[in-house]
């Protein structure tokens, strides 16, 4: 059977449930407000100070925000006895990690439409401005996230110690996307032009491509038992 | 051969579950594994269904290699003690996943076929969260019949099922033997299944004991 067909059967599984029981999503909203004020708030009323490390703070709220969500990945899938019903299909079985890999960046994506001009309003930066150039490194920082992190998120599941080994294990890797998305972010921002960012943009695609083909090969291993 | 096992050994850890099984089913046949909680039955079906791979061991199933996971699950259905559901989907919704995970044909007119056999029809478009545990278990059961199959595995397909559910169970087990397809069950209930049953095997501690032929 074909993979477009099962990855997109996982993706129109996982969001409907995701629409009907809003579980992810408002929690996942709720706690990056909550990051983002609690920086502003420990940080204070100084205005250049905030603009200044605004894009590392989104990021934070980004990152911290999207392990959250990360830890639900397979959730309705555990209710059900874990993998199996997913791994029973024929074929390949990287049709689980592309369907739930397409699941979390739709949902980090659409998490971050209302954080970017939340944080806006917040640390008072210009984003309309820079919209499409901000756009471009949000999906990237996203697509790079959610590589790695679907990946970890299969390969903790059946762990007893998941909650805290997830994080432990993802954030270090996720050092090279963390830097390119804040230096970009932070350059578009202080009204340079995209092309001063390029390295950490080209940084980002090749982390993304790398890792999307590297755990995308080795998933089959990760979810063998 | 439907199945063909040879001396499998399936460690977690260093617990021993299964110890040498060798097992030989023909296709078209029904065999009935029965056993105590944690004697291996469960084990044995995963590794049938290629969701577990062997410690150890030799074996061919829909006479395919075990290692050849992806293209023997084309022709096996497998549905576990806790079935796999979305307590968040309604029943047409699970089985119209189910049939597109599958590849299967997913139509409404079908999906409403499979749910009236099941005696779920009323109960169509609720959520499978408000199902109680005899309507889960047939509504896991009625997603074997979405596609064909050559080989059917059933963990404790009785579980939570009143009479007329195991009626269900046993005339699915029927119509399957009827299509040539080969049926393993594993079950403490073996109810009608055990005179449809072509052989019947007792796992003690892991290693497999002939019932005996009950046909």
């Amino acid at each position: 059977m074909a993979l477009g067909s099962r990855v997109a059967a996982i993706v129109w599984k996982d969001l409907l449930i995701e629409v009907r029981t809003k579980a992810s999503f408002h929690s996942m909203l709720f706690f990056a407000a909550l990051v983002l004020f609690v920086f502003s708030f420990a940080i204070g009323p100084d205005t250049p100070l905030l603009k200044r490390i605004a894009a590392g703070l989104l990021w934070v709220a980004i990152i911290f925000t999207g392990i959250l969500s990360l830890s639900r990945t397979y959730q309705a899938e555990e209710a059900g006895g874990g993998l199996e019903g997913l791994r029973m299909a024929p074929g390949d079985p990287r049709g689980i990690y592309l369907g739930k890999l397409a699941g979390n960046i739709l949902l980090l994506l659409a998490m971050e439409t209302i954080l970017f001009p939340a944080s806006a309003v917040l640390f008072q930066l210009e984003i309309a401005r820079n919209a499409l150039p901000l756009a471009g490194i949000a999906i990237l920082g996203t697509i790079g996230f959610s590589v790695v992190g679907t990946f970890y998120a299969a390969l903790t599941l059946n762990l007893r110690a998941r909650e805290i080994l997830l994080p432990l294990l993802l954030i270090p890797a996720l050092v090279p996307p963390l830097l390119g998305a804040v230096n970009s972010t932070q350059l578009v921002l202080d009204g340079n032009p995209l092309g001063e960012a390029a390295v950490w943009v080209r940084l980002m695609v090749a982390y993304d491509v790398t890792f999307f083909v590297v755990c995308t090969w080795i998933f089959p291993v990760a979810v063998e038992e | 051969m439907a199945v063909e096992l040879r001396d499998v050994h399936q460690r977690f850890g260093r617990k021993r579950v299964l110890r040498g099984i060798d097992l030989s089913v023909e296709p078209g046949s029904s065999v009935v594994l029965t056993g105590a909680n944690g004697a291996g039955k469960t084990t044995l079906l995963r590794v049938v269904a290629t969701l577990l791979k062997p410690t150890s061991g030799t074996g061919s199933i829909c006479g395919l290699p075990l290692g050849e996971g992806d293209r023997i699950r084309e022709h096996v259905g497998y549905v576990s003690s806790r079935g796999t559901l979305y307590d968040d989907l309604t029943a047409a919704e699970n089985l119209r996943f189910t049939a597109r995970l599958m590849g299967a044909r997913s139509s409404d007119q079908r999906i409403d076929g499979l749910l009236e056999e099941a005696g779920l029809a009323r109960a169509r478009d609720q959520r499978v969260r408000t199902y109680s545990t005899g309507m889960r278990r047939r509504l896991s059961l009625a997603a074997l019949r979405l596609r064909p199959l050559d080989l059917v595995l059933m963990d404790e397909p009785y579980s939570g099922l009143d009479t007329e559910g195991m009626s269900m169970v046993d005339r699915m087990v029927g119509e399957f033997l009827h299509a040539g397809t080969t049926v393993i069950l594993a079950t403490h209930q073996a109810g009608e299944a055990t005179r449809l049953a072509t052989a019947g095997y007792l796992i003690e501690h892991g290693r497999l004991v002939p019932a005996g032929a009950t046909d």
